[in-house]
């Protein structure tokens, strides 16, 4: 069995990014309703890729492989392609300055208006440059939504939508979109931090 | 000053001197304009400023772009700038008398009356060209900060005004920028500033190199940002009127590198580390630019300045006593000596660690400075945690240290203390951690994958990334010490086995860490409650339970636990589980066997049951009657029916149902009696009470009280842990015994929720700060209550950190009686006296900050 349709391989990889999901986070992260996201996750599970744990699911070895050979096939060509590599660069250059902003947040207690200002700052723009890379890869717009609506909890005053990792906060969502790009580029995580 | 007196372009002023403006108007002049009128008035010396007030928001909201007649204003406000400053703006004055020229720059900063976010921030050094910069590196006779300055307008610029990425404007003129500092020339000026000017253009952001036309920029940006997406959902969620509008702080700049005596610092008005009331800080010393750049500049401290800045500081000290008086806390002062004179930048309210934050607080109501509301509102919940959170003990600590222990230092990324197994895989870290084995989590890096892992842990360990890593954000996050870049550390999760240094280990060996330094020990290093401040603490504490009206009691489980309580003046320790007693006494194993010979004979022998389990019963209790002579202490029995007694005794389903009924066997609780009244007896206790859970109906506890005895010096009591019990109220309080709300177990059997629940659910659901009480649980404490009027001490056991959603509901359903954990206890009672000042009408002390 392969990965084929776009619904699945976003099911199947929002499970890999969270490791162990319900059916409704594995909506939220995917962005699809109730009803597909039950007809596809039971698709996974008869097709050996997800296993129930209690009414939540992680992927099973199959599911892993065929996952990440799915990333290969879909995302060869990109692993060479100037364009794609160069907006990468640029994109550890920007996490850099995110990290060290919402670190710099963080030590302050997280009071500091201005420092959230900059940080949030950041993730616009990172939400912008998304954009560019839509046409390559039209799946991240889901990341530009959830960006969007982590935004403005955190105006609304839900901090916690900065970095907790029990919603789907800024942090998280970054987090899990930094994973997401490396798997794409094929790229360990260990090479990319020890840059860092 | 008005600057547009005598003109006829202007209805209305919108551009004032900040020394003639109402420090009380925050509505028209915004809280940055504000506090530097209010520093004036108090005869402070703030470098000249001048605002542009919120009429002229509205009106760029209207018109869409600045009002002509509101350029014209600024302009002459800066001309006023610079003949109060003797500086040129953008060239634009006469040379100085000795033909110098020093140039005139400006801060531009957003201020409205509230502050939101979405706003544009502060734009620094704007006033620098190609040509004054030559004057700066002049009157500074620094180049390199001369060029700096101007390099950092153009971040800031770029960054806040045009929204171009400052990190890639810096990486296209690094060269330009690189030649200006080292050569600095009419043409190397100029080739830099033709360098920001081409990659703004790139970016799409094409801009003017004129400082007043990027001034009138800056303020349009400030205004155009009261209308961004992020600052109206807030004012839409806070109900902010978007008519309000922001106003435009414009300040001269000054420079602790021009002229003599010249340097910047900042003061504390109190020591911002223990909170003693004596001037603390440091300065340093201008004109001393490539030894900064080299870091081989030294600060001075304020305690002990040189000969030329002595008067200087004493002035500084008077400028803090005035600052002190006025805003009623202790300050961070930000100040500036350019030529001479001290300038104060910046004065707020100083960030000061747990420990400093306490004694301030207390010090400051003895002084007579705030109220007992106002220091209870100044210190937080998470202080409060930090000053009680057990560290690791400084003599075991340096015995590991010097045994060898020390595995090897990493970065620092999160603070605080954590020992247990260690475990190389996420998944493994949860399913260890959920059987109540404490864990640290070793990974090469972490990935999202890996967040259940870091819930579960008590601490985290990476080999890889830094203080910025993703790591580091999450553990701040989740408050877990975290260490991260461990260059000696190699992580193999498959083969369960990590080295350090060579050396091998295998998962779940032991380790501790500590987030503050960075250091990875083998083996557990023992915690205890660091012993800092405890007076401080004690006197806060005490005030907050006046206001409030409560009692917080402390649980503990061992007779070492009952040291902080007894440090911070607990009232009393419960609820003490006889069972928690026995399995560190180590006499569990043969309380299951006595249970079991009992079971499967009723007629068992004295020997294997009541000798059995009076003897270990005594043990256990004996050493904790002890530790706390004088201190209330109540003990709670073992339950048959408990779900630990399910878990802990081999095929509980095999036993004899005998052993199941209300109250359990009367032969154990006799001699659980027994056993209590002789440890009273033996040390003398005059205020034990011994507690019976899982009982079902007031006979219960009526039929307990008669076995415990009137004339035994110990009293009864009960636990209440089902919703069956409480709706007999009002005949569970008619006899005037102690009764307990075990509230977990209440919510738990209210809800129908499996008890494996309580041992899975980590740090998920704290932070869920609404999460509020069922109605049905509610309505049977409302009923307790109102029924425990009759005389019974009714209190309730609240697990977890302070959780304000319910303990509010429980302050206001009218329980003053609480119990919690050490620690949890301490961060309670301070969150009840803040209750308590919510609920207080008048209201004390607003004059702060």
């Amino acid at each position: 069995m392969t990965v084929t349709a776009d619904t699945e391989f976003a099911v199947l990889n929002a499970v890999y990014l969270r490791k162990i999901a319900t059916p409704e986070v594995i909506g939220d992260v995917c962005g699809l309703p109730a009803q597909e996201i039950a007809e596809l996750v039971s698709g996974a599970v008869g097709a050996g890729q997800l296993e129930d744990v209690g009414g939540m699911y992680m992927l099973s070895e199959t599911g892993t492989a065929e996952l990440l050979a799915a990333y290969r096939s879909r995302y060869l060509a990109l692993r060479t392609d100037a364009v794609v590599l160069g907006w990468y660069e640029r994109f550890e250059g920007v996490n850099k300055q995110f990290l060290q902003s919402i670190s710099a947040w963080q030590t302050d207690g997280g009071s500091d208006s201005g420092k959230l200002d900059r940080l949030l700052r950041l993730v616009d723009r990172l939400t912008k440059s998304l954009t560019a890379l839509e046409p390559t890869i039209p799946r991240y717009h889901r990341y530009v939504e959830r960006f969007t609506v982590a935004l403005d909890r955190v105006d609304a005053g839900a901090t916690e939508f900065v970095t907790s990792p029990a919603v789907d906060s800024v942090h998280n969502i970054w987090f899990e979109f930094h994973e997401d790009i490396l798997t794409v580029i094929g790229r360990p995580r260990d090479v990319a931090e020890a840059q860092a | 000053m008005t600057v547009s007196s005598g003109t006829v372009t202007t209805d209305v002023v919108m551009v004032h001197d900040i020394r003639t403006i109402d420090p009380m108007d925050l509505a028209r002049f915004g809280g940055k304009a504000a506090g530097l009128a209010r520093m004036h008035r108090l005869g402070l010396p703030v470098p000249p400023a001048f605002v542009i007030d919120t009429e002229a928001c509205r009106r760029y909201q209207a018109l869409g772009s600045l009002p002509a007649d509101l350029v014209v204003d600024v302009d002459r406000a800066i001309d006023e700038l610079q003949q109060r400053t003797g500086k040129s703006f953008a060239g634009s004055a006469s040379d100085g008398p000795d033909g110098s020229r020093v140039p005139l720059l400006v801060s531009v900063r957003s201020g409205a009356q509230i502050s939101m976010p979405g706003m544009m921030d502060t734009v620094l050094n704007l006033g620098l060209d190609r040509n004054s910069v030559l004057d700066l590196a002049a009157a500074s006779n620094d180049p390199r900060f001369a060029v700096e300055t101007w390099a950092r307008f153009w971040s800031m610029f770029a960054d806040i005004v045009l929204d171009v990425d400052p990190g890639a404007l810096a990486d296209t003129t690094t060269a330009a920028r690189s030649a200006a500092i080292e050569n600095l020339s009419a043409r190397t000026s100029s080739a830099y500033e033709d360098a920001v000017l081409q990659a703004l253009s790139d970016e799409g952001q094409p801009t003017s190199s004129d400082p007043r036309v990027q001034l009138t920029a800056a303020i349009s940006a400030v205004f155009a940002s009261w209308e961004s997406r992020r600052a109206k959902l807030y004012r839409d969620h806070h109900g902010i009127s978007h008519d309000l509008g922001t106003a435009v702080t414009v300040q001269a700049m000054v420079f602790g590198n021009l002229g003599a005596p010249a340097g910047s610092g900042v003061a504390f008005t109190r020591d911002p580390k223990t909170g003693v009331r004596e001037m603390f800080g440091e300065y340093l010393a201008g004109g001393q630019g490539e030894d900064v750049v080299a870091g081989t500049a030294t600060p001075v401290g304020l305690h002990d300045p040189t000969e030329e800045w002595r008067p200087l500081v004493a002035e500084l000290q008077s400028f803090g006593d005035r600052l002190e008086t006025e805003y009623r806390d202790a300050l961070d002062i930000e100040f500036t000596a350019e030529a001479g004179a001290l300038y104060l930048l910046q004065v707020r309210p100083a960030k000061r660690t747990a420990s400093a934050a306490v004694h301030i607080a207390v010090d400051m109501v003895r002084e007579g400075v705030i109220s007992d509301a106002e220091a209870i509102r100044r210190v937080t919940v998470g202080q409060i945690k930090a000053l009680v959170a057990p560290e690791f003990d400084e003599t075991e600590l340096r015995d590991a240290r010097s045994a060898g222990r020390l595995l090897c230092t990493g970065i620092p990324a999160s603070p605080g203390h954590g020992s247990g197994r260690a475990v190389l895989d996420a998944d493994r870290a949860g399913v260890l951690a959920a059987t109540g084995d404490p864990v640290i989590l070793l990974r090469p890096t972490t990935s999202p994958q890996d967040l259940r892992g870091m819930l579960a842990a008590q601490a985290v360990v990476t080999a890889k990334g830094g203080a910025t890593s993703h790591a580091a954000v999450v553990s701040r996050a989740l408050d877990k010490p975290c260490v991260v870049g461990c260059d000696q550390l190699e992580v193999r999760p498959d083969e369960r086995i990590f080295l350090i240094a060579g050396r091998e280990f295998q998962e779940g060996d032991e380790i501790s860490v500590d987030g503050g330094t960075g250091e990875v020990l083998s083996g557990i290093v023992p915690r205890s409650v660091p012993h800092r401040n405890v007076s401080s603490l004690n006197e806060l504490l005490d005030r907050a339970d006046r206001r409030s009206g409560c009692q917080v009691w402390t649980r503990v489980s061992t007779p070492s636990g009952v040291e902080l309580p007894r440090q911070t003046g607990s009232p009393g320790i419960a609820i003490v589980s006889l069972t928690d007693l026995l399995v560190s006494s180590g006499g569990i194993d043969e309380l299951i066997a006595a249970i079991g010979a009992y079971g499967s004979r009723p007629d068992a022998p004295t020997a294997l049951v009541e000798d059995v389990v009076e003897r270990i019963s005594f043990a256990a209790l004996q050493p904790l009657l002890l530790a706390c002579p004088g201190l209330p202490v109540q003990v709670r029995v073992p339950t048959m029916t408990s779900p630990r007694a399910r878990r802990w005794i081999h095929e509980w389903t095999a036993l004899a149902p005998h052993l199941l009924v209300p109250l359990g066997p009367r032969r154990l609780l006799t001699a659980y009696i027994s056993a209590i009244n002789s440890a009273a007896q033996e040390t003398g206790h005059d205020a034990v009470t011994l507690l019976i859970g899982g009982i079902t109906e007031a006979a219960e506890l009526e039929e307990f009280a008669g076995m415990v005895g009137a004339d035994s010096s110990v009293a009864a009591g009960a636990v209440l842990q089902n919703p069956v019990v409480l709706h007999a109220s009002t005949r569970l309080t008619s006899g005037g015994h102690q009764l307990w709300v075990d509230l977990a177990e209440l919510v738990r059997t209210s809800c129908g929720r499996p008890d494996e629940l309580l041992y899975l659910t980590g740090d998920l659901t704290d932070t869920d700060a609404e999460a509020a009480l069922p109605e049905l649980v509610v309505d049977l404490l409302r009923g307790l209550v109102r029924a425990g009027h009759s005389g019974s001490a009714l209190g309730v056991e609240v697990a977890g950190h302070a959780n304000p959603g319910y303990i509010g509901t429980l302050f206001e359903l009218g329980v003053r009686q609480f119990t919690s954990t050490a620690g949890q206890a301490e961060e309670l009672r301070l969150a009840l006296g803040q209750l308590a000042n919510r609920e207080t009408v008048v209201d004390e002390g607003t004059g702060h900050g």
